[in-house]
């Protein structure tokens, strides 16, 4: 297993620097940008602040090609999408009226003056419950197609995976960058980094973090009133921890009601909040120090992890 | 919105010319320092100068009189009427210059800013806090997606219907994308700058990236009027001939229909002869004129099958759609009974959103409330950008 270091939003990369630095490493750094998307290879700037000489795995392009390039699997792909899409939809329709009974549960017991106790658990266990099903569909359909379609059957895809493999494998860390959070678990799935990753470093910033994770959870101050919801699974390089990258912009920490809820969805994972500054690092034994991280408690109070827990 | 009486204005801009003196040479300093309609705070003041023998603002704002008579300043040929606006309000309107018998309608020649229209340009008044939305200008940062002419004959309108179609700059081979099919679609491109919306909303990922089809009517008023004729050619014709062309969703939730005042009423009647077959409404201003005891209404016969339609709903509002996303100008006359069919359109769709702008029925008060409507229907991937 990696040793693996989760940075909040890392600006112009000197964070990612001095993670570097302390690593230990000096052999070539392996970049991830395809959260970046279109963007993906306007990486010199980061690549400057590693101190140059860094390897771009090109996951975006890889993926654009792959898609080109085998036909048939780009057109199961989208009948596959067009289904994943539908469930979404349908979990965030579900979402939106399980969220809105716990705000109701909540009301009501406010207004009795009593506690809301058993009733808010159960109203609160819906969600989750609604969660964990949304997670297993997707898994489920993705699991169908990947055993109908078996990647490393299909030789577009089988190439880029050896050549990725054969990138990493002569680079000493491995960095991954944020942006389009979907789009970049996209690409490391179908890349299959998780496997090329030996016992190298990962530095995971912002959505990078989200991305390595077990799952991915979005939260922001949605205009059109969408409502936190589970994205789907990371490539689960780190575990037990559910990242929050650029929190105090999507969160509003005083909301209490929506942290206490979004945490007890997470359990028993940590729901660790990344701004910039922030981070975690995970030892090879996959072991967290979350000792300085920020993390929502279940009464929605933001504490340090060992208060939270 | 209330008219004051003249000496409102005289407490501001007016004020101090009078106590300048009102002359040729301070009239010009007061036009040259100020844009015209004068705004200040609520108080809008129209302003007219030269030899008339009277001067009005032709407008279509309910609640104000129409037209707005302007009043002269003593021994000046500066004319003037103060209305007072809620922040945020946008007004068009043109000015009637009367000499003698004659009636000249023109617009305001101390404003440069002008809508256009299908029926004519406009001047326009925007109050205090009014800003054309950033995303209703082109932005050359943002990739345009690519309009393209389609004909095909149409079996259903018995005609070549011609469309623009609006592809994203973005089109990803493991995507399928959702459809929209616009109503009166040279009006919207021309006067709404529905492209550059599209193009801004996608390329801040505000909304889906979607293909969007512009229709062009031909007989508008009867085909856009309740028509039988006209819903079959949307959902037997236009809608499979896209979805075979193009990779679209091709699921109820990946079609949805827009339109505004009569092409409103026309999405409305497609979306109910085929319940179920689309998944939103885009709906702006819609020409719902209905009514409550007898059958007498005052939109002459055009307006007969819209009356007949929108009675019908009102009387059994059939459940059709997911979603309906509502608009209208507090200031058009019909904005009560847009306010009215509220209630008849909850009955129809899962779920309404209804958006009030202090606009008229005009189409740059569509346009401004086009974000509103299309990422609510069409939710863009923003939320999973990070920095």
């Amino acid at each position: 297993m990696s040793v693996a270091v989760l940075l909040g939003p890392a600006g112009d990369g000197a964070a990612v620097a001095r993670e570097l630095a302390a690593l230990g490493v000096s052999a070539p750094v392996a970049l991830v940008t395809a959260g970046w998307e279109e963007r993906e290879r306007n990486d010199a700037d980061l690549d400057r602040m590693l101190g140059g000489g860094t390897r771009n795995l090109g996951l975006f392009g890889r993926r654009l090609d792959i898609l080109e390039s085998d036909v048939e699997y780009a057109e199961e792909m989208r009948r596959v999408r067009t289904l994943l899409t539908q469930l979404r939809e349908v979990y965030l329709v579900q979402l939106r009226h399980a969220l809105r009974g716990v705000e109701a549960v909540r009301q009501h017991a406010a207004g009795a003056r009593r506690l809301s106790g058993v009733q808010l658990d159960e109203a609160i266990e819906t969600v989750r419950g609604l969660d964990e099903r949304h997670a297993t569909r997707l898994a489920a359909v993705l699991g169908e197609f990947y055993t109908t379609h078996p990647p490393h059957q299909r030789p577009a895809i089988a190439a880029h995976r050896d050549a990725v493999a054969a990138m990493v494998a002569d680079c000493a860390a491995v960095v991954i960058a944020g942006g389009h959070v979907a789009v970049l678990t996209d690409c490391l799935h179908i890349c299959n980094l998780g496997s090329s990753l030996g016992d190298r470093p990962v530095v995971a910033v912002s959505s990078g973090a989200m991305a390595i994770a077990e799952r991915v959870m979005v939260i922001d101050s949605d205009p059109t009133g969408r409502p936190d919801e589970v994205l789907g699974a990371g490539i689960g390089v780190v575990r037990g921890v559910v990242p929050l990258p650029a929190a105090a912009s999507r969160l509003r920490f005083d909301d209490r009601n929506r942290l206490a809820v979004l945490a007890r969805r997470l359990a028993p994972r940590a729901c660790v909040l990344l701004d910039e500054g922030d981070r975690i690092a995970f030892a090879q034994n996959g072991v967290a120090d979350l000792g300085p991280a920020r993390v929502v408690a279940p009464d929605g109070t933001i504490r340090g992890a060992a208060e939270a827990a | 919105m209330t008219t004051t009486s003249p000496k409102a204005p005289q407490r501001r801009a007016l004020t101090k010319l009078r106590a300048e003196g009102v002359s040729a040479a301070a009239i010009d300093r007061l036009l040259a320092a100020t844009r015209v309609p004068l705004v200040e705070g609520a108080a809008c003041t129209f302003l007219f100068r030269g030899h008339a023998d009277g001067v009005a603002v032709e407008h279509a704002v309910s609640g104000l009189p129409a037209p707005l008579q302007l009043k002269r300043l003593r021994r000046s040929d500066l004319w003037y009427a103060s209305i007072e606006l809620p922040a945020g309000s946008r007004v068009e309107y043109r000015l009637l210059v009367r000499h003698g018998d004659r009636i000249e309608n023109i617009l305001d020649p101390l404003n440069p800013e002008i809508a256009t229209g299908p029926v004519g340009t406009t001047s326009v008044l925007r109050a205090q806090g009014y800003e054309t939305p950033s995303w209703a200008l082109a932005d050359p940062s943002a990739v345009p997606g690519e309009l393209t002419d389609i004909d095909l004959h149409s079996r259903a309108l018995r005609r070549d219907a011609h469309l623009t179609l609006y592809t994203p700059a973005r089109m990803r081979r493991d995507d399928r994308l959702p459809l929209l099919i616009v109503h009166d679609g040279g009006d919207y491109l021309a006067h709404a700058s529905f492209a550059a919306v599209l193009d801004n909303l996608m390329d801040q990922r505000r909304m889906a990236d979607c293909v969007v089809a512009f229709t062009h009517p031909g007989d508008r008023l009867k085909e856009y009027g309740a028509s039988a004729a006209h819903s079959r050619f949307l959902t037997a014709e236009l809608v499979p001939l896209l979805e075979q062309r193009f990779p679209l969703r091709a699921d109820p939730a990946g079609r949805v229909l827009a339109g505004a005042s009569f092409g409103a009423i026309a999405a409305l009647t497609a979306a109910v002869r085929a319940p179920g077959f689309y998944g939103g409404l885009l709906l702006q201003s819609a020409s719902f004129l209905y009514t409550v005891v007898g059958h007498e209404h005052p939109g002459g016969p055009v307006f007969d099958p819209v009356v007949r339609f929108v009675n019908a709903i009102r009387a059994q509002p059939p459940a059709v759609v997911e979603q309906i996303f509502l608009s209208y100008g507090a200031f058009e006359p019909s904005a009560q009974r847009n306010l009215a069919m509220v209630d008849v359109l909850r009955r129809m769709a899962d779920e309404v959103r209804v958006v009030e702008s202090l606009d008229g029925h005009t189409w740059t008060g569509w346009r401004d409330r086009l974000a509103d409507g299309l990422s609510w229907l069409f939710p863009g991937e923003q939320r999973f950008l990070y920095p």
